[in-house]
Formats: structure tokens, sequence, C-alpha cells
């Protein structure tokens, strides 16, 4: 009883995050909205504001 | 009341969640570089962190209702994360002036571990309460839930005052004469360790 309990809190906050995701997916950003945080402190080059990125992707290319 | 006051006070301050803890120290060294990223990602954590705190408080009496307690941390995480996208999309429709200006740092918040220290915190007021020596002088479930904000409000602020102290601090290291080797986060991070130093050796015995 209680794993379903679980299971299905988890299943609930799931859904309900993923509904969230393509609803803000769907809404324009508005206009004159940059991405313009200038962030170099982590290597997290999964994070879309990592201007490390580049540089990393260059060097591979450059290997 | 004095002890909301003490246990804001403490919240910001004594137990700052940057400098005593440590938590948040990634965007507390990425998003600091200028005073306008640092006031932008504070608001948007203050907000979104009281607003994910009061739902994993009231989730948090349902976990405990169904016996299933060590589910909070993954349940925490969905919730926060599921808060920042409703808030990002809220603002972008309803006031794009505000997405301008906090909208792009509300995608750092869902990795903040800040948010989910505080939803973590708050679910156990006694517990929480207890360790700081104070306890609940209004009584009761409203007590706790009075508590329980205002410890949410002054962690936030705490990382909020934190950031925007070491922006002000790097805007101004910028132009000093600092050898290569120390510039950059290296001459920050000693910056925060004084910083840790006064907030937690400094202030501890005021509240």
């Amino acid at each position: 009883m209680e794993i379903i309990a679980a299971i299905g809190i988890v299943a609930v906050l799931l859904t309900i995050f993923i509904i969230g995701y393509l609803l803000n997916k769907k809404v324009a950003k508005p206009e004159g909205c940059d991405d313009d945080i200038e962030c170099l402190e982590c290597k997290n080059t999964f994070c879309k504001f990592n201007k490390n990125k580049d540089d990393a992707a260059d060097n591979k290319e450059e290997k | 009341m004095l002890e909301v006051f003490k246990l804001l006070m403490i919240a910001m301050l004594t137990s700052n969640v940057v400098f005593s803890l440590p938590y948040g120290v990634c965007s507390y060294l990425g998003v600091s570089k200028s005073k306008k990223s640092a006031v932008g990602m504070g608001f948007a954590l203050t907000f979104v962190a009281v607003l994910a705190s009061i739902i994993c408080y009231l989730l948090n009496k349902l976990l405990v209702l169904w016996n299933i307690e060590y589910m909070s941390t993954l349940c925490f995480i969905l919730v926060v994360a599921s808060v920042v996208q409703f808030v990002e999309m809220f603002i972008k429709k309803f006031s794009p002036s505000l997405y301008k200006s906090l909208g792009i740092y509300l995608p750092l918040i869902t990795t903040n571990c800040v948010v989910l220290y505080i939803c973590k915190q708050v679910v156990d007021m006694d517990a929480l309460l207890g360790g700081l020596s104070l306890t609940n002088s209004i009584g009761g479930e409203f007590g706790d839930f009075i508590f329980m904000l205002v410890y949410s409000i002054g962690t936030a602020l705490g990382f909020f005052l934190a950031l925007y102290i070491f922006s002000v601090l790097r805007e101004r290291l910028q132009n000093a004469p600092i050898p290569k080797g120390f510039s950059g986060v290296a001459v920050g991070l000693l910056c925060t360790a004084i910083m840790a130093m006064i907030f937690m050796n400094g202030l501890v015995g005021i509240f």
C-alpha cells in the first residue's frame, strides 16, 4: 500500500512537472529578452549559460 | 514576536546558507559578476524558495500520513522543478518586463541546492527550532507555519544578501591590481572566507 502511494505521488508530481514544462515551452519569450548571463564558473557544459561550452567544443575539434 | 525576529536574523546572518553551511555556492560564484544579475537572481530565488517551501511543507504532511517520508527528497525536487516551470510561464505571459529582469535566472534556481535545503529543513519545525534554541511561541500548527515562512524568507534573503555583497566586492576587484594567479574566482573565494568569518563568528551571540 505504501509502495503504491509512493509510486502514485511521484507519478503525479512528474506529470505536473511535464505539463508545466510543455506549457512553458509553448509560451513565447517576450521580445527583447536574451539569455545573456555571462557565467564561466563551472565546467557543467549542460548548463545553457555556460560560455565555456563553446571553448570545450573548439578544443575538441582542434584535437 | 521576538522569537520570530530572532529566527529571521539567525536564518539570514549567523546561519547564512552560503557562509555557514555552505549551499548555493555555484550560483553564488557564477551570478555575482555584476550587481544587476545578483539582484535578479536574489529576487527570483527568494520568490521560488518561499513558494516551494510552502508546497513542500504541506506535501510533507501527506507523506507522513501515508508513511512514505523516505520519498521526501525526490518529491521535493519535483516540486521545486515544477514551481520553477510554472513561475517562469506565468511571468512570461503576464509580466514580460519582470521576465526581462529576472526570468532568465529561473532555470538556474531549479538546480540551486538552497531551495531544496530550505524545503528539507522546514518539514520538521520542532527539530529546526530546537536546533536553533528557539521555541514555537505562537503555538500549534499555525505557529509552525508562520515560523516555517519566516525561516524560508530569512534563508533566501540571507543568500540574496551574500550574493549582493559578493557582487559589489567583485565589481570593485575587477579594477584592483590583483596578481594574475589570484584573479577571478581565487580572490573571490578568499573574500568569501573572510565574509564567512565575519558572519559566523562576528555576529554570533547577538541573536
